[in-house]
């Protein structure tokens, strides 16, 4: 255990040095699978929690705003940036979770995607705050380089990996589990859904708006159809749900099973529509074929395997570990 | 310990509950039996606060609690089991009762709360199941695992809806000196039950419900020989449907 630990601390500081020896296109994978790293563990904690989240380019292109705008209008450098994109993250799902109050399923799932959707109209129709559909370009004299970017998306990524990992460890874990299970049952046990939805959707938000807040500096520009981007709800949740929903090392798997299925058949097949449509089947086919991702699916062989060393046991279907 | 005053529980036209008023006092075991539909698993919802009362009011300690939620009466020392059970099914078995020891407390460390879950899993006799998915278990294990979850919250009062219901009657059997044992502890329970043996032989005092009303109240003796309470259960005679089961 001490030294998978041990082991999983210097991947995770060689992937934030990376980005300082690799070439550019190195980097902006750093960035995509980074990035979506992110936001697949921050979709990953609410859907713990039994909250499906259909919108989450909702925080991605609030946390991409306020970065933006606080650089733009106040002249902030990168790294403060990302602080107002947190809190506006955070700010805006505490906000949601009071209001949804007790949706859950698909109705909470509805009512994000209404919510992305809805900012990106606003988006478009507030053009002095954020140059409306014509978009605006970050100031460029504040942009660090792809480097920097890179390096700071890596970091985030692993902190985010490892608050996820430290939460897996605490009571709200356990409270998130049961709320999924069975919100009304885990009432009597002493549990304040609303507490915990406030608490795990802003944490889930803060991460996202996080990711969000750093792309805009590698990209230098953003419009509305960028910010409120279906494509970023839809990859935040096709990359936990591959890599296994409600696990820990699943998003993270995800993240680079995605990333890498998308390379491997645009170089294999072309820019064109063929790799769209062979990525696109490939996902499903993987979804269909393995619904519990690729920890659960390796999780299962594994103990198939042990059993059938040791002799199966009937009936004892063993807790797989988280 | 628990005041239930006049309390009444209207669905649009229906009073499930009807103007009722029932003690349990510390210490004792209440049985509550009724036909059904006669608004036992309300009167439970009401105390638990799944539902505001109508009317009335309710204390437990000296405290009001209707109007309280759900976690809140959790915490002040109330547990409940459900009907239909509700295990958490994608946790294990050691992980549902370790949330019940985890919230119904401010500040218990996740180890001490394992330790707790562990001698609740054992006093039900499910222990050596704790890895398991609670999903995988069997009906009457569900049923263990749910009592199980209720003790790891360390109730004061606990209410048990038909836990024995389905069971085989080793099982039954098994609940019963289990329930004893809970009793001896300090605890006091409201247990509704429709093998009326078993309310007899556990009960110390009994509530029977009707129509939402109370038909009769009394020691378990009186109770089988009461010309109403036979006749609401259908005109059997309780000796035989004791008999029977
Ligand atoms: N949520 C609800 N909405 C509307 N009516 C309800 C609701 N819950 C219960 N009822 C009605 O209230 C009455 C009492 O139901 P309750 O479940 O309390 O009976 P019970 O005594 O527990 O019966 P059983 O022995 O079958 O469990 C029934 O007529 C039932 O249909
Ligand atoms: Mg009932």
């Amino acid at each position: 255990m001490k030294l998978r630990i041990v082991l999983y601390a210097l991947l995770a500081i060689a992937a934030i040095l990376l980005p300082l020896v690799a070439p550019p296109i190195v980097n902006n994978m750093i960035l995509r699978i980074g990035s979506l790293v992110m936001l697949a563990i921050s979709w990953n904690l609410a859907a713990n929690a039994g909250l499906i989240s259909l919108g989450h380019s909702a925080f991605w292109g609030l946390g991409s705003y306020a970065a933006l705008l606080v650089a733009n209008k106040l002249g902030w450098p990168f790294f403060a940036s990302l602080v107002p994109a947190m809190i506006v993250g955070a700010v805006s799902a505490a906000a949601i979770a009071v209001i949804t109050g007790r949706l859950k399923g698909i109705f909470f799932a509805i009512a994000m995607l209404a919510l992305s959707e809805g900012l990106r109209v606003v988006a478009v129709m507030t053009p002095d705050f954020t140059g409306g559909g014509a978009g605006v370009f970050v100031d460029q004299a504040l942009r660090p380089t792809t480097e920097t970017v890179a390096m700071v998306t890596a970091l985030c990524a692993v902190a985010c990996a490892a608050i996820a990992y430290l939460i897996s460890l605490t009571p709200f874990h356990y409270a998130c589990r049961a709320m999924r299970n069975n919100e009304s049952a885990s009432e009597m046990l002493g549990i304040n859904p609303l507490r915990f939805r406030i608490a795990v959707l802003s944490l889930s938000g803060a991460m996202a708006s996080l990711a969000g807040g750093v792309n805009i500096w590698y990209s230098g520009f953003l419009d509305p159809m960028i910010g409120f981007d279906l494509h970023v709800t839809i990859l935040a949740q096709i990359a936990p749900i591959l890599g296994g929903i409600h696990t820990l090392a699943g998003p993270i798997i995800g993240a680079f099973a995605t990333i890498g299925l998308s390379e491997a058949t645009r170089t294999l097949l072309g820019e064109q529509g063929v790799s769209l449509l062979v990525y696109g089947l490939i996902l499903v086919f993987s979804i269909l074929y393995m619904p519990k991702g690729i920890v659960g699916t390796w999780n299962t062989w594994v103990q198939y395997r042990s059993r059938g060393a040791v002799g199966a046991k009937v009936g004892t279907t063993k807790a797989a570990p988280l | 310990m628990l005041e239930i005053e006049h309390v009444t529980k209207r669905f649009g036209g229906l009073l499930a509950i009807n103007d009722l008023s029932l003690t349990v006092k510390k210490n004792q075991l209440l049985g509550v039996i009724g036909p059904n539909g006669a608004g036992k698993t309300t009167l439970l919802n009401v105390i638990t606060g799944y539902f505001r009362p109508s009317q009335g009011k309710i204390t437990f300690e000296g405290e009001r609690i209707d109007g309280k939620a759900p976690y809140e009466i959790c915490r002040l020392g109330i547990a409940r089991t459900f009907q239909v059970v509700q295990p958490f099914p994608e946790m294990s078995v050691l992980d549902n009762a370790m949330t019940g020891a985890l919230f119904s407390r401010e500040g218990i460390t996740i180890r001490k709360a394992r330790d707790r879950a562990m001698e609740a899993l054992e006093m039900v006799d499910i222990a050596h199941q704790a890895d398991v998915m609670a999903g995988a278990l069997t009906l009457g294990a569900k049923k263990k695992l749910e009592l199980a979850r209720a003790l790891a919250t360390q109730p004061r009062l606990l209410l048990l809806d038909e836990v024995m219901a389905g069971s085989p009657q080793s099982d039954i059997d098994d609940l019963m000196n289990l329930l004893q044992r809970i009793h001896a502890k300090g605890v006091t329970i409201l247990m509704i039950e429709h093998l009326v043996h078993v309310i007899i032989a556990l009960a110390q005092h009994v509530f029977v419900l009707n129509f939402g009303q109370e038909l009769f109240q009394g020691n378990p003796g009186d109770v089988i020989s009461h010309p109403e309470v036979i006749e609401s259960y259908l005109g059997k005679p309780l000796e035989a449907l004791a008999a029977e089961s």
